[in-house]
Order: C-alpha cells, then sequence, then structure tokens
C-alpha cells in the first residue's frame, strides 16, 4: 500500500525536475536570476498551498521557533540557493544545454548520495554508490549521443562552471537533509510549505537591489513564468515526500532519470512527424538509458548492509558460501581490471580540418578508458558487483539481491551500444577554430574504437561474478524458503 | 568515519585516474609545408606525421604555399609569345611556339585546341587571358605566397591531390575532384545545380522537371578515413531509412535502398572509403513510390 504514494512522488519528481530545466532554460535570458527564482517561488508557494495544503500553525508553534528556521533554511539551502547558483553560471549555451542538464540532474543525485554517506541515518550502502554511479555513467552516455559530434565535454570548456554546478548539487542535498529532519519536527507538509516561503522571500529580498525586469517582460513571458512555478512546487512536492518516504539517497536517486525523460520528448517529437534533421545516435540513446535504468533499479531494490530489512519480510540467508566467495573473488578481478582499462586506450580519434589561415589542420590521438563510457560501465558493474559479493560473503541480507543482480547484467548489455562513445570530444588543446566547426564542411571528428583486451576480461568477470550472485540469490531463497517450510511443519 | 575514509580514498584514486589519464598526452600531428604550382603540379611536399605533446599540438599545421614553377613560368612565357603573334596574325611565329609549350604540357592552357586550329587552316583567337610576361607580381619558386589561391578562371583543373581546396571553392581541386565522378552532370529528368564541396565531402542538387512526382534530389558522397568507418556511416544510413528496405545491384554494385516511412527515400553505398547517398523526396506517403527513380539515377553514376 505504501507504493504508490512513492510512485506519485516519483512520477512528481521526474515531471517536475524536467520541466523546471526546460523552463528555467527558456526563462533565464528574459529576466534576471533572482526575478525568475522570487516568481517561481510565489507561485510554487500558492500551488503548494493549494495541492498540499497550509502548515498546521498549532504544531509550529509546539515544535519552536528553532525548528521553524531549520524548516525555513532547509527551504532556502534546496528550493533557492542551488536553483541560484546554477543560474549564475550559465549564459545562453555555455556551459552547452547537456551539460547543464548533466550537471543539474544526474550529477547531483551522484552529490546527493555522496553527501548521504555523511549522514548515519541516510547514509547509502556500498553496492547503492556503485548503482547509482552506473546510472549517472549511463546518463552521461546517454547525453554524450545526443548529437554527433556530440557537445558534450563535462570539465573541458567550462570546468569552474560545472565544478560550481556540482557543489550546487552538494548545497541541495544539503537542504534536503535538513529539510527531513524538520519534517519530522514540524510534519511533513509544514515543513515543506516553510521551507518554500522562506525560499520566496529570500529570492524578493535578493532580487531587491537588481530589480525585476520590465513590466513588458512580464507581461509576455508570465505563461513560461506560471509553468516554471507549477515545475518547481512539483518538484518540491515530489522530492519533499520522496525523501520523507525513501531516504534522500534514493529519492534523490531519481533525478539521473530526467535525461532520459527529455530524450523521450525527441522520441514524440518524431512519432508526431516533425521533420527536420534528427541528430540523435539512437543505439548510444538506448545502451544509455539501459545502463541509467538499471542502475537506478539496483539503486531502489537492494538496500545493501547498512539499511536493514523491515521486521515483516526477514532476510533470507545464504546457504552455500562459495558461491558468494567466488562472485567476491570475481568481482574483485574485474574491479581492478577495470581500473587498470582506465589508463588503456578506448578510441582512436581523427580530426581533419582547415583553419582560419587557409592551412590544414589534422591530428591523431588515442583516448584512454576513462575518456569513454565504456570504460567506466565496466568499471561500475564491476563494482557494483563488488559490493554486492561482500554483501553475500558477510551472510548479510540478500533482500533484493537478484534483483540487483540481474540489472548488473543487464547494464553489461549496454556495453556493445555505448562501444564508440567517448566521454568528451572537445580538448583543450586543438585550435578552438577547428573544433567549433565539427560537423560542418569545415571540419570533421571521427573516432575508431580501440577494443582492449583488459575491459573486455573485466566485463567478462564482472558477467560471470553476477551470474553467480545470481544463482547464490535463487538457491538462497530456496534455501530460504526451505527453513521456513520446516519451521512452519515444526510449528504444526 | 571509516566508510568516509574509504569513500574519500576512492575519490583521490578516480581523481588521480581521471587527471593522469588526461595529462602529458601525445599526440600525432601533420605537419609542413607543401607547394604547388599554379597548374597544379606539386612542387615539393615535407609534410610529416611528428608525435607531439598535446599541449603543443595546436600550434602545427599543414601550409600549402601557391607558386609557379620555373617550368610553367617559361611555359607562360612562351604562351604568351604565341598570342601576341597571334593578335599580330603571325601564324608561323605562333605555331613555333606552341609547339614548344604542347611539347612540354600538352594541357597547357589553349596551346593544343589553337595548334589544332591552325593545323586545320583557321585563325584562332588569341587567349586574352595569358598571363602577362612582364608580370612579375605572381609569386614563383623563391618568393612562395602562404596560404592557398584559387585557380583561375580558365586554367585547366589542378591535377588531383597536389593542392588544398577552400570550402566552397568555385573550382574544386584536390581529392574531391574523383569523387565527383559520383554526381553526374546528366541526370534525365533533372537539372544539375553546381555542385558543393570541400576537403572531404561534396553535395550536388538536382532540380526535378515541372510535374514530377519527385520534389527534390541530391547526391552526396563523403570521403572516409577506413572503409570500415565508411561502413559503419552506411550502416547509420540504414538504421535512418529502415523502411522499404531493398538491396538491388546497380552497375555491378549492391546498394542499400529505404525509406524513412515519411516522404525520403534513399539508395547508399560505400566504394572504398567513400560513402555515396542518392537522396530523393516526395508528397508525404508517396516515399515508396522514390525507389525506382533512386535506381535510374544510381545507373548513371560509373
Amino acid at each position: 500500500m505504501r507504493l504508490k504514494p512513492e510512485l506519485l512522488c516519483v512520477a512528481l519528481v521526474i515531471a517536475g525536475s524536467s520541466a523546471w530545466f526546460v523552463l528555467s532554460t527558456l526563462a533565464m535570458d528574459e529576466i534576471p536570476d533572482a526575478a525568475l527564482m522570487t516568481t517561481s517561488l510565489v507561485t510554487a508557494l500558492a500551488f503548494v498551498s493549494a495541492f498540499a495544503g497550509t502548515p498546521s500553525i498549532q504544531r509550529v508553534k509546539a515544535a519552536g521557533p528553532k525548528e521553524f528556521a531549520i524548516a525555513g533554511g532547509a527551504g532556502m539551502l534546496t528550493w533557492l540557493a542551488p536553483q541560484l547558483i546554477v543560474l549564475s553560471q550559465r549564459a545562453t549555451d555555455a556551459p552547452s544545454g547537456t551539460e547543464t542538464l548533466f550537471f543539474t540532474t544526474a550529477a547531483w543525485a551522484l552529490m546527493a548520495t555522496l553527501t548521504s554517506l555523511g549522514v548515519r541515518e541516510d547514509r547509502p550502502s556500498a553496492s547503492q554508490v556503485a548503482a547509482v554511479a552506473l546510472s549517472v555513467l549511463g546518463a552521461a552516455a546517454l547525453l554524450a549521443n545526443w548529437e554527433r559530434p556530440s557537445s558534450f565535454s563535462p570539465f573541458i570548456k567550462f570546468p569552474e562552471q560545472e565544478l560550481i554546478m556540482l557543489f550546487a548539487g552538494v548545497v541541495f542535498a544539503s537542504g534536503l537533509l535538513l529539510g527531513r529532519r524538520s519534517g519530522r519536527a514540524l510534519g511533513a507538509r509544514s515543513s515543506l510549505w516553510i521551507g518554500v516561503a522562506s525560499a520566496a522571500v529570500a529570492a524578493f529580498v535578493l532580487a531587491l537591489p537588481a530589480g525585476f525586469g520590465s513590466m513588458q517582460t512580464f507581461q509576455s513571458e508570465w505563461p513560461q513564468l506560471l509553468l516554471a512555478g507549477a515545475a518547481l512546487a512539483t518538484l518540491a512536492t515530489g522530492m519533499s515526500g520522496l525523501v520523507r518516504i525513501t531516504g534522500t539517497a534514493r529519492a534523490t536517486a531519481w533525478l539521473v532519470i530526467v535525461p532520459v525523460a527529455l530524450t523521450g520528448l525527441s522520441v514524440v517529437e518524431r512519432l508526431t512527424g516533425v521533420y527536420g534533421p534528427n541528430p540523435i545516435v539512437w543505439p548510444g540513446v538506448l545502451g544509455g538509458t539501459i545502463a541509467v535504468l538499471a542502475g537506478l533499479l539496483a539503486a531502489q531494490t537492494y538496500r545493501g548492509s547498512t539499511a536493514p530489512s523491515s521486521a515483516s519480510d526477514p532476510p533470507a540467508r545464504l546457504g552455500f558460501p562459495r558461491l558468494p566467495l567466488s562472485a567476491l573473488a570475481l568481482s574483485a578481478l574485474a574491479t581492478v581490471l577495470a581500473v587498470v582499462s582506465l589508463f588503456l586506450p578506448a578510441f582512436v580519434a581523427f580530426v581533419d580540418g582547415i583553419l582560419e589561415s587557409g592551412a590544414e589542420y589534422s591530428v591523431v590521438w588515442r583516448l584512454s578508458g576513462a575518456e569513454s563510457a565504456v570504460g567506466w560501465l565496466v568499471l561500475c558493474v564491476s563494482a557494483l558487483a563488488l559490493a554486492l559479493a561482500v554483501d553475500c560473503a558477510r551472510q548479510r541480507p540478500v533482500r533484493g539481491l537478484l534483483v540487483a543482480a540481474v540489472s548488473a547484467v543487464v547494464a553489461l548489455a549496454s556495453f556493445p551500444l555505448l562501444a564508440d562513445t567517448p566521454l568528451h570530444t572537445w580538448t583543450r588543446w586543438i585550435p578552438a577554430e577547428v573544433q567549433h566547426a565539427y560537423g560542418t564542411e569545415y571540419a570533421r571528428l571521427t573516432f575508431e574504437a580501440a577494443p582492449s583486451a583488459v575491459r573486455l576480461a573485466a566485463a567478462g568477470f564482472a558477467l560471470a561474478a553476477c551470474i553467480a550472485l545470481i544463482v547464490s540469490a535463487v538457491l538462497g531463497r530456496r534455501h530460504g524458503d526451505a527453513l521456513v517450510h520446516s519451521a512452519l511443519k515444526e510449528i504444526a | 568515519m571509516r566508510r568516509i575514509g574509504s569513500f574519500i580514498a576512492l575519490a583521490s584514486v578516480l581523481a588521480v585516474l581521471l587527471a593522469g589519464s588526461g595529462c602529458q598526452k601525445k599526440v600525432e600531428v601533420r605537419s609542413g609545408t607543401r607547394v604547388v604550382c599554379t597548374y597544379g603540379e606539386a612542387v615539393s611536399d615535407d609534410v610529416k606525421t611528428v608525435s607531439v605533446p598535446a599541449n603543443k599540438a595546436g600550434a602545427y599545421r599543414v601550409e600549402t604555399q601557391e607558386v609557379t614553377c620555373d617550368r610553367h613560368r617559361k611555359l607562360e612565357a612562351l604562351y604568351a609569345q604565341a598570342q601576341t603573334a597571334l593578335g599580330k596574325g603571325d601564324l608561323a611565329t605562333a605555331k613555333a611556339k606552341l609547339l614548344q609549350v604542347v611539347a612540354s604540357d600538352s594541357t597547357f592552357r589553349q596551346a593544343s585546341a589553337q595548334l589544332s586550329q591552325i593545323a586545320a587552316g583557321a585563325k584562332p583567337k588569341p587567349d586574352l587571358s595569358a598571363p602577362d610576361r612582364a608580370d612579375t607580381s605572381k609569386p614563383t619558386l623563391g618568393t612562395p605566397k602562404p596560404g592557398t589561391t584559387t585557380p583561375k578562371p580558365g586554367t585547366t583543373t589542378p591535377k588531383p591531390g597536389t593542392a588544398t581546396p577552400k570550402p566552397g571553392d568555385a573550382n574544386p581541386t584536390g581529392p574531391v575532384v574523383q569523387m565527383l565522378a559520383w554526381a553526374p552532370d546528366v541526370v534525365p529528368g533533372f537539372a544539375p545545380a553546381k555542385p558543393l564541396v570541400d576537403p572531404n565531402s561534396f553535395s550536388r542538387q538536382y532540380v526535378p522537371a515541372t510535374g514530377s512526382k519527385v520534389t527534390s534530389l541530391v547526391i552526396v558522397g563523403e570521403q572516409y578515413r577506413t572503409s570500415a568507418t565508411a561502413k559503419a556511416a552506411l550502416s547509420q544510413v540504414e538504421g535512418a531509412y529502415f523502411k522499404n528496405v531493398s538491396r538491388p545491384s546497380i552497375n555491378g554494385r549492391q546498394v542499400y535502398c529505404g525509406t524513412d516511412g515519411r516522404r525520403f527515400a534513399i539508395l547508399a553505398f560505400t566504394d572504398g572509403a567513400i560513402l555515396v547517398q542518392v537522396e530523393m523526396s516526395a508528397e508525404p506517403g508517396q516515399q515508396a513510390t522514390l525507389i525506382d527513380p533512386l535506381t535510374a539515377v544510381a545507373k548513371q553514376m560509373p
């Protein structure tokens, strides 16, 4: 029965964060950042009041001013500060849309997971960290296939801006963790309302010195601003509810699916018959989507050894220790090989272009596994298998193990689809005039995959480890069932 | 704390991995100067591939300098003298000079044609576009002009592979000239436009005749580095045009035909490292009827 509100919250998070990214991107060039946040948060407050409800005055009074202040601070940290930080780092197309999307959604999921490591009650397990890392890698690979040559080159053209966006993700996660605490004291509804209201007031104060832009702009942009506010309200309501139900790490992990959702808009565009160029590289997008979903599924189903299962569903225990030990050895070997393969070539890149002077520019170089999607894919899957195997070998709870191990195998299936996906196309050393012209008649960038036996071996060992885990989980489940049956017989 | 410490250690290792993978990478960049004669011959070529640290690679490039070589400079002088003689009506002198020119380069300007006219008893008109003997502004081997220049109209087409075309050049040169064979000048039912070329590809549009069910036709040729990459590009084309698929054999070559299910149809094939695509459009829903016209166009190709 608890599943329904969780699913509703997941839907709200995905819809709200996707819509907020699109609408804030459209509106950010029209009005000042603080004014955009003020209008969005005031609108969001109206929506939250209408659909989620207003705070309980009695409960707020009973909780005291300190809890009130914490709720307000959490709201500002969650719904104002990160957004303002991101908006302050964005220009029209700098960083590019793919990079901004990555650093404000998928990367925030990873930052929130890592930030949660510092909070005991929200601390994710090693397997959850590996699973989220896998899905974040999938999102990066997906975005790197939105076009070819891709504009997705994180930390190459705008490293400072992107690092600051990552920091905004830490602020966002800190706000959510603080908000979860205030939610326990004030109630989720009151905490959310106070948080959004505080953020709206703070945004208004921040907007005063710079002004709100012209009235004409508001008159022409009001539908967009209204929708942006609705999107923020949707995201805030969904995320607050999800954090309360599942915890911060698992709730924020859903942000990795936003690039998949926005890619879905392209599918809709194609199905509705809009003509025009189709720059998306669909096999790569499919591979990235598989990795995102597999990692997300593992992160959501397998709690790991730090989160005990509910008392009503006691964990099964493995009665076949050899298989987990084999999985442990295989996954450890896979992880080591995967790390080594990060240093080995993954692609050969060719650039041929013409400089403004008319001279030719031609260069060939090798990209390492660390610059490729498959290099990190194999490492993430190996690390996930290793984390699962450690839990199994320690005879820890295996609830959700089967789904997590199967997810890891499914993620490995994206290997061939991502084999030609580099994680950056720009470099810091090729003349910018050539790189700007990629894809035109003035410059060409092509890649050829350079298969690595070490990387393939790592993938093979990871696969073998996952299969051992799957067999362990199936046998463990049967063993657990047999124990339950024998116990029932004894009782009878 | 132990867990956080492990995480920090892991993050540090990953950061070192990332940083290490991008530092002091060696790359292979082409560098040097290629000197070509105005008439297309390679004069000298010291272009070579050098291995340098990545952060230095931006400084390397291949310069193409255009000069008039000694042989062609002499031919220009002889040709100019011949034109002067033709202007004066001195056919004997003109013939003698033109014979010297043709003996060295039978394709030099209009020398062969003028000789044929003289042999046939006609009096050829002087070539007024001939370079002036006294024109010393043109660079010679000793004073190369940096960069590339467009061949002058009326000159013979430079030999492929000896000059670097600039994108959009009206007179394409280099390897792309050979690729232009895939864009025939005559396609029944269509009026060809001028091909658009760059160093590694060309595209040529053809305007369909009035009343044709075809609304547009374009032929695109693209040079890839290897035949494998060309085939990989062809597979991407096949992925985009995945309906009404057929693979007929035309002129001894197996080609791919398909439509996008909406209004476009394509015929594509590889020839070594070259990918050739012939694309047509029709009214929505009529794309399947384009396969026959596409194969008819392909039959006009080599």
